[in-house]
């Protein structure tokens, strides 16, 4: 059975279609080198916030992440009471808490202090190019 | 999941003990198939997007990640999730 070890928020998804992100490159393909039935997980909500801001390029790279067939990577759809949620934790990483706490996952994020205001330490993974 | 075919392969003789230990041969193999594409789908998505990923890059971030692993495990053996 499938398990989603890693959750990416709009931040690293962002990042990641932009080009700036090397770290949400690295963690994809850790996840991918570990084997198993590991998962990086998209949340869907977090996915419709990074695409509206993106360029067409953009978008583009972000659609091939998150859609690969035989990929490493799995949109998670966002359904039922949750959306209340997620709406009240906002449209960058409300949808990411929700998962990383269903699947007892890693948000993976640029923005780690906001992260941690909503999830314990351990579960965030905070994300820095430098 | 299609029907399984029955078809016949040649392998090299070192690993031949390996697929006599497993209690299934026929999934072990498709199972390192399924591995295999997953492994050239994401990094074909990686490389076409412009990302060169390296060894020593991919090697701290699992650095990183086990240490959250082995605190996320330590919360649960104390009932604390």
């Amino acid at each position: 059975m499938s398990t989603v070890r890693v959750v990416l928020d709009a931040s690293a998804l962002l990042a990641y279609a932009r080009l700036r992100g090397m770290a949400t490159a690295e963690l994809v393909t850790m996840v991918e080198e570990d084997g198993g039935a590991s998962l990086v997980g998209i949340p869907a909500a977090c996915f419709l916030t990074a695409y509206e801001q993106l360029e067409p390029d953009e978008q583009e790279r972000l659609v091939r992440l998150a859609t690969t067939s035989e990929g490493v990577t799995v949109i998670l759809p966002l359904t039922g009471t949750d959306t209340v949620e997620v709406a009240a934790l906002g449209s960058v990483m409300g949808h990411a808490v929700v998962e990383t706490r269903r699947w007892r996952a890693i948000m993976a994020t640029y923005d780690g202090a906001t992260a941690r205001k909503h999830l314990p330490q351990r579960r965030v993974l905070e994300l820095d190019d430098a | 999941m299609t029907s399984p075919r029955k078809i016949s392969i040649y392998i090299p003789e070192d690993l031949v003990p390996v697929l006599e230990e497993v209690e299934n041969a026929s999934a072990y193999i498709a199972d390192s198939i399924r591995m295999r594409r997953r492994q050239e789908a994401t990094r074909a998505a990686l490389r076409d997007a412009g990302y060169l990923v390296s060894e020593a890059g991919v090697q701290r971030m699992r650095e990183r990640v086990r240490a959250l692993d082995v605190q996320n495990a330590e919360a649960i053996a104390a009932g604390e999730e």
